[in-house]
């Protein structure tokens, strides 16, 4: 509908109530006219059968009907002088007898119900009966009344209705317009409130208490899209700090080293020991930076690609092949239960379970078993590492997951790895429509992550 | 072996250059992409190691113009390591394809793998000095002494075995071996390596598994 395709509310509301108004009091009005007219119509015919029947029954007492003036006389008595009623007593012949010049010759002698207009302008509806009496065989008798005076009615009538109406249509479209604009300027006031937020305000929110229930829902969803948007930009703030200072650390030792062996002359061996450290400081800057970006393209909701059917059991097969020997000399050992077939990154899937594999290693006292669980069902894949040692912290627990995170918050002892682990293994399994979970308590840890059976389908 | 470096980053052009030539080869640097298309037309190198971003002419159109030509092998190197860069440039032609930043051990082992390509068809025993590896027969000997390797111990050999002299960083062994190809934990490989050398060189007097800090591992006879 054109009508409903305006741009603003307001002025949508408003012209469907004034349409509906509109509408509406012409339906209403049309209807009343037309009851009315019919009334009044049927009035006339009523009065006019009256008058028939009164006139029948006086020709019938009339001791000489045929006397026109006698019978006149009687007439005028009866009647009265009724400018708006008209008599015709005709004879067989259509002669009138009685009454004003009928023109019969343009419709000839009525009989029945009737309507006619005369030659002075006037219209008139009545009846024409046979007046059988023994004195008056086959006369006809006409009886008519001026339409006019109904017509006055219905006229005054009509006009007061459509007065009705104009003024009805205005009343709402006023009242709507009032409506309208009141209900509406609480979408204003959350405008103003929308307006307010900016990159120093993340904090403001739309109101949702005192605010009409649909814009509830909105105020809440948006407040919600606000606060995750407030959370991933406090994230990433915090991200490029922890960068920065991550990257401080090895710059600073590369910076002063090599500066402090230039600063005199060096044996060859000197020179080639800092040259091998730097070395191998530059190859953990490399790899964070290459994890760092890994990272941030799945933030920007890369999915992952050259998907294959990937048997999980072989992957991890893989990943505990490679860790073996590390395995067999800190004496841990490995129990691997179920398996799936799915589709995802085969290399992906590698890392992510090599990560957790690393990480159990590294917490597992000698002599006790890592368990890999591979659980699979109709909508995801689950792979779950659980290994006994020290348990993480309830206030850890839910922040493993986070970049640079370490449960020993000192970085003065750099630990193995660069803290990047777990964000990949959470990273891999967004890529794959998945995620992660952990669970620890006295004495064992069970993290995991998994992945989602549905062909994933390229967000941007 | 003759190469050309195409490469407009200088200090990296003359790092590659300088470690290629102690690595006896023959090494021309070109700066940009016309002058090296130049070079590698009218030059015969067997290998020619190929910026994708360049001033003049990109990479890719440098490679299919070089491909046009002559079959000369192209290594490409890139900052750009998503797969449909690593794609498109194996698709236009490339033997392979190092994402920056690689290290120079890296490098020389891809560049030893591409030559080695459509060689001659390899020995079925590999040796050095007293120790000898059979492929066929998956048996490995030491001055006559049997020496028992797992599966994977055994696979790390012979890759040691066949690039023996050369520098094999953790990063391709992890690839090569064990099929991890991603940067992650390299101290598996420390103690797979460990262990390995427990069993080849640990019984011996001489050693053969050297470790180079910093870099990786190689297998030499090395004068005592």
């Amino acid at each position: 509908m054109r009508l409903l395709s305006v741009p603003s509310i307001r002025q949508r509301l408003i012209l469907v109530f004034g349409v509906i108004a509109l509408v509406g009091s012409c339906l209403a009005g049309l209807v009343l006219f037309k009851v009315l007219s019919y009334e009044v119509r049927h009035q006339e015919v009523t009065e006019v059968r009256g008058k028939v029947e009164l006139i029948t029954h006086l020709a019938a007492i009339q001791e000489h009907p045929t006397d026109a003036g006698a019978f006149r006389k009687s007439l005028t008595n009866l009647l009265g002088e009724h400018e708006y009623l008209e008599v015709w007593i005709l004879d067989p012949q259509g002669s009138v007898i009685y009454g004003k010049p009928f023109p019969t010759e343009r419709y000839g002698v009525p009989t029945g119900r009737f309507t006619f207009n005369m030659a002075d302008g006037r219209r008139l509806r009545g009846l024409g009966t046979k007046i059988s009496s023994d004195e008056l065989p086959n006369y006809s008798l006409v009886v008519a009344m001026d339409t006019e005076r109904g017509d006055k009615l219905l006229y005054a009538f009509g006009v007061i209705l459509l007065a009705v109406c104009l003024v009805w249509v205005a009343f709402v479209s006023v009242f709507a317009t009032w409506a309208v604009r009141r209900s509406l300027s609480s979408i204003d006031r959350l405008s103003d409130q929308a307006a307010r937020i900016g990159p120093r305000d993340v904090s403001v929110r739309l109101p949702t208490e005192n605010i009409d229930i649909e814009l509830r829902k909105l105020s809440t969803a948006f407040n919600y899209a606000l606060d995750r948007v407030q959370d991933a930009y406090r994230r990433l703030e915090g991200f490029n700090a922890d960068v920065a200072h991550e990257l401080r650390t090895p710059l600073a030792s590369l910076i002063n080293g090599s500066e402090v062996i230039l600063g005199k002359p060096r044996s060859a061996e000197e020179l080639r020991t800092t040259i091998i450290s730097n070395l191998e400081e530059l190859e953990s800057l490399q790899l964070m930076v290459s994890d760092m970006l890994f990272l941030a393209r799945a933030d920007t909701g890369a999915v992952a690609a050259e998907l294959t059917l990937t048997c999980i059991r072989s992957e991890v097969g893989i990943v505990l092949d490679y860790y073996e020997a590390v395995l067999e000399s800190a004496d841990v050992r490995v129990n691997v239960v179920g398996d799936a077939g799915v589709l995802a990154n085969a290399r992906l899937i590698r890392q992510a379970i090599s990560n957790l594999v690393s990480n159990a290693v590294k917490a597992t006292p000698q002599g006790e078993t890592i368990s890999i669980e591979i659980h699979s069902d109709l909508e995801s894949v689950h792979i779950k590492v659980r290994n006994r040692g020290p348990g993480i912290s309830e206030e850890d627990l839910p922040r493993i997951f986070e970049r640079f995170f370490r449960a020993d918050s000192s970085r003065t002892q750099r630990p193995q790895g660069h803290g990047l682990g777990l964000s990949i293994v959470s990273a891999i399994a967004r890529m794959h429509g998945g995620g992660t979970f952990a669970r620890s308590g006295d004495g064992w840890t069970e993290i995991g992550f998994y992945i989602g059976r549905k062909v994933i389908v390229n967000a941007g | 072996m003759r190469i050309l470096i195409i490469e407009d980053e200088r200090k990296l052009a003359d790092y590659l250059c300088k470690g290629l030539i102690e690595n006896n080869f023959v090494v021309d640097v070109a700066r940009d992409g016309v002058n090296g298309l130049h070079a590698a037309r009218e030059g015969s190198y067997d290998i020619v190691l190929l910026d994708v971003m360049l001033p003049g002419m990109d990479g890719y159109a440098v490679l299919k113009h070089i491909r046009r030509d002559k079959p000369t092998h192209v290594i490409m190197l890139t900052a750009r390591d998503q797969v449909e860069d690593r794609v498109k440039g194996l698709e236009s032609g490339a033997d392979d394809y190092l994402v920056k930043p690689f290290a120079f051990s890296e490098l020389l082992a891809r560049i030893h793998a591409v030559l080695r390509r459509g060689s001659a068809q390899e020995p079925t025993v590999l040796e050095l000095g007293d120790l000898s590896l059979d492929l066929a027969r998956r048996k490995v000997t030491r001055a006559s002494e049997r020496i028992d390797l797992t599966a994977k111990e055994f696979t790390l050999l012979t890759l040691l075995l066949r690039r023996q002299g050369e520098v094999i960083s953790r990063t391709v062994l992890a690839e090569k071996v064990w099929e991890m190809n991603f940067d992650g934990d390299t101290n598996a490989i420390e103690v797979a390596v460990r262990r390995l050398r427990s069993k080849l060189d640990d019984p011996f007097d001489t050693k053969l598994l050297h470790t180079v800090r910093g870099m990786g591992y190689v297998l030499e006879l090395r004068d005592a």
